[in-house]
């Protein structure tokens, strides 16, 4: 039963960064690797805040989300000229970059060795310290980041992201700044992404350099090229799925030496499988 | 005054004046059509004037100011709206999404927190029912056919309430119904004092429809009129036959 | 019109059709060896949509191609074998291979690297302009050597019939001339059939011995190159004057 509650944390957090990436790239078409980082800003800001400054938990998150949002916007103005394939190797090195001071700003993030003792939330006086409890936290603010994305998608902002996406230049001919459009989505993302690393510092408890690499970038990124781009639904369902599918290999009866890697292959697997016959993914609306 | 006008407009590639010191004036309430054979450099002018590419010399004024501003936001807000020979819409959205882009806020922050409203959706109406698409309004735009996508291009320019519309090749592979509607969607633009300009091979179409008319060739303008005077001038007649 | 030279290469009856749009109606052409004829009409005429057919680029809804006046289905990579080659329209070399790699490739269905040798020799025999160039980069070559370098690129498989697709486009009309010039010369040599795909109708009626003139998809004259002139029919396609009308 905790195991459960554990998923179900889970996907709670990956929802959110399924949400938040989806309307970078699934609804505006920027390809970016980049989220692990803004996730990570995130994590480690309010973690920071709460064991150096015994800062309130919201508070601590609120200064994480902006300061995550700040650091988008000034990267936003460097790599949106960057166009295609540059834009990606731009966000693969804003990840980089990100994990590299983790790693190594140590007199702040005391590097490999991580932050412990991150206490939970505590709110109106309640610590939540039953991981249920948590449960009740982490799905309350996948709804809110739900119902985010929802309102920017059925928006006029949200059709001219779609536009966006498909052709920037005759977007721009309809008389659209369009590079405002783009930072202000990358920004947002990277926002949201920022409020899920809160949440996963201060359920975890610890955090590390090692949770926001550009291989937890790549994950988010299946997780929603799985459930589809384009939709809310799909950048939800998508982690569900992946992260009950990673799971779930852990019962499939491997032996012990080589369960890790057989669910990663078989992770893989499934991936190939899915871009072969169903590119769009399970709920998508949009093909690259 | 014209809403467009060219003074010795230039525009190069690799030395090679594909734009060779053009005076072109568009006049609002008339249709002009811009002809000439392939590579005299139609397309190319169209794609300078509306900031798609940079110019190399000259001046483009717009309504008598010197257009400063070139690229393609600025250029639509200066009045000027375009087409293209292949028509570039937004496919994986629908017929509908296409319009209602273009009728929406501009403005970022603006749009964050619009809904389109039953105005726009009415607007979106009375442009799709004209063109015959209200039906289709919610199919991707990729499923629809040839003469469709051309119409929904069509509207969507129209869409935008210029003050000068560059149509560049509008009636090429269409029917003679779609051919219809297209024209008089053109006719109520001029009607309604707009300037149209029609790059134009058809010269049936362009003798049917266009107030004046300017002959390129090589990159300059090689003669000027009423279409059934210049389509008699030798010079024209060599530029399309060759020598 | 055949006399008794036996028809080389035909297109009969053919419709083409792209996403809703009739590119060509029932277009029969046809050259017998020996002969330059040409395909002239003004733009979106159908007249390259009539060569690509010939060659298999294009598909065809209906008609058929015959060679040596059987039937055959034309697949592109095995025209050159069969003896036709096609030269595609803007000068497309291979920018960043030298001018006689560029030549070697028109010779990949050679079976045998002499013949690619003494084939390449014997095109350079036409483009002098070309020898002292043989190791330079396509791609710096003017708009006038790629031109020939393309044609010449196409005469390296020895084909029986060439086919040309706007090769003035983007040309000075001095160029031009010296293209047209160049084809009839290698016509007369080595008695090498060519369709020209051409919208500058007086300088490829100069070498044209027969000519199509297309319009809007049909072919609406097939003439001897001569009797164009003075008929008012080129006027009438081009520029819609006369007192046909719409």
């Amino acid at each position: 039963m905790e195991y459960l509650i554990h998923i179900a944390v889970l996907v709670c957090l990956y929802g959110i960064l399924g949400l938040s990436l989806n309307l970078v790239v699934g609804e505006t078409g920027l390809i970016s690797v980049a989220h692990a980082g803004f996730y990570g800003i995130g994590a480690y800001v309010t973690a920071l805040l709460l064991v150096g400054l015994g800062m309130n938990f919201f508070l601590a998150m609120a200064l994480g989300i902006i300061a995550s949002g700040l650091v988008a916007l000034l990267i936003s103005g460097v790599i949106s000229r960057l166009r295609g394939v540059y834009f990606l190797f731009g966000t693969i090195g804003l990840n980089i970059i990100a994990w590299s001071i983790f790693l190594n700003w140590q007199s702040v993030t005391r590097g490999p060795l991580g932050i412990p003792s991150i206490p939970r939330p505590g709110i109106w006086g309640l610590d939540l310290y039953q991981n249920l409890q948590f449960l009740f936290l982490a799905a309350a603010s996948l709804a809110i980041v739900y119902f985010i994305s929802v309102f920017i998608k059925k928006s006029s902002f949200g059709r001219v992201l779609n536009s966006i996406r498909e052709d920037e230049e005759a977007t721009q001919i309809f008389g659209y700044a369009t590079s405002y459009y783009k930072l202000a989505i990358f920004t947002i993302g990277a926002m949201l992404a920022a409020l899920a690393g809160a949440l996963f510092a201060t359920y975890i408890t610890y955090i590390d350099p090692s949770s926001f690499t550009i291989n937890e970038s790549i994950f988010i990124f299946s997780t929603i090229v799985l459930g589809g781009l384009g939709s809310s639904r799909g950048a939800v369902l998508g982690p569900l799925l992946l992260v009950f599918l990673f799971e779930g290999f852990r019962f499939a009866g491997f032996p012990s030496e080589i369960a890790a890697q057989m669910r990663m292959l078989a992770y893989g697997f499934a991936l190939v499988l899915l871009m072969l016959y169903r590119p769009k993914g399970i709920w998508g609306t949009f093909r690259i | 005054m014209p809403i467009l006008s060219t003074q010795k407009l230039v525009k190069s590639f690799g030395g090679v004046h594909a734009v060779d010191h053009v005076d072109l004036a568009f006049h609002g309430g008339k249709i002009t059509a811009l002809v000439g054979p392939n590579g005299s450099g139609k397309t190319t002018f169209i794609n300078t004037v509306t900031g798609i590419l940079p110019m190399d010399g000259g001046e483009i004024h717009v309504g008598g100011v010197v257009m400063r501003r070139m690229n393609p936001a600025d250029v639509a807000a200066y009045g000027i709206t375009r087409t293209f020979q292949n028509a570039r819409l937004i496919q994986q959205i629908s017929v509908l999404d296409n319009i209602l882009v273009v009728l929406t806020e501009r403005n970022v922050w603006g749009a964050l927190f619009e809904r389109h409203t039953a105005l726009h959706l009415e607007k979106a109406g009375n442009i799709l029912k004209k063109v015959g698409l209200w039906e289709k309004r919610n199919e991707n735009a990729e499923n629809l056919s040839y003469g469709q996508r051309k119409l929904l291009e069509i509207a969507r320019a129209v869409s935008m309430r210029a003050n000068i519309y560059l149509f560049d090749e509008p009636f090429a592979g269409l029917f003679p119904e779609t051919i219809e509607v297209i024209s008089d969607i053109l006719r109520t633009l001029r009607d309604k004092a707009a300037s149209v300009v029609l790059v134009e091979h058809n010269m049936n179409l362009v003798r049917e429809l266009a107030d004046y008319c300017y002959v390129l060739d090589g990159g300059k303008v090689i003669a000027e009129g009423t279409p059934d005077y210049v389509l008699k001038q030798p010079q024209v007649i060599e530029a399309y036959l060759g020598k | 019109m055949t006399g008794m030279n036996e028809i080389l290469l035909a297109l009969q009856n053919a419709s083409v059709q792209y996403g809703g749009v009739r590119a060509l109606e029932n277009v029969t052409t046809q050259i017998d060896e020996g002969e330059i004829v040409a395909l002239m009409g003004p733009n979106g005429a159908g007249k390259s949509t009539a060569l690509k057919a010939l060659f298999g680029i294009v598909p065809m809804t209906e008609g058929r191609v015959l060679w040596h006046g059987k039937k055959i289905i034309p697949v592109p990579y095995e025209m050159s074998a069969r003896g036709i080659t096609f030269v595609p329209q803007g000068r497309q070399v291979f920018k960043s291979l030298t001018v006689y790699e560029n030549l070697e490739l028109g010779g990949y269905s050679l079976p045998n690297r002499r013949d690619l040798k003494n084939n390449i020799e014997s095109v350079l025999q036409f483009f002098p302009g070309l020898k002292p160039k043989l190791g330079v980069k396509a791609g710096v070559l003017s708009g006038g050597q790629q031109q020939m370098l393309t044609i010449g690129r196409g005469l390296v498989a020895d084909p029986k019939v060439l086919l040309l697709d706007e090769p003035s486009l983007g040309l000075s009309p001095k160029i031009v001339q010296e293209v047209f010039e160049k084809v009839r010369e290698i016509n007369l040599s080595r008695k090498i059939a060519v369709v020209i795909v051409e919208h500058s109708v007086k300088s490829v009626l100069s070498i044209a011995h027969r000519a199509y003139l297309m319009s809007h998809g049909k072919v609406i004259a097939s003439r001897n190159a001569g009797e164009f002139e003075g008929s008012g029919e080129l006027e009438q396609a081009f520029l819609a004057s006369g007192t046909m009308r719409r």
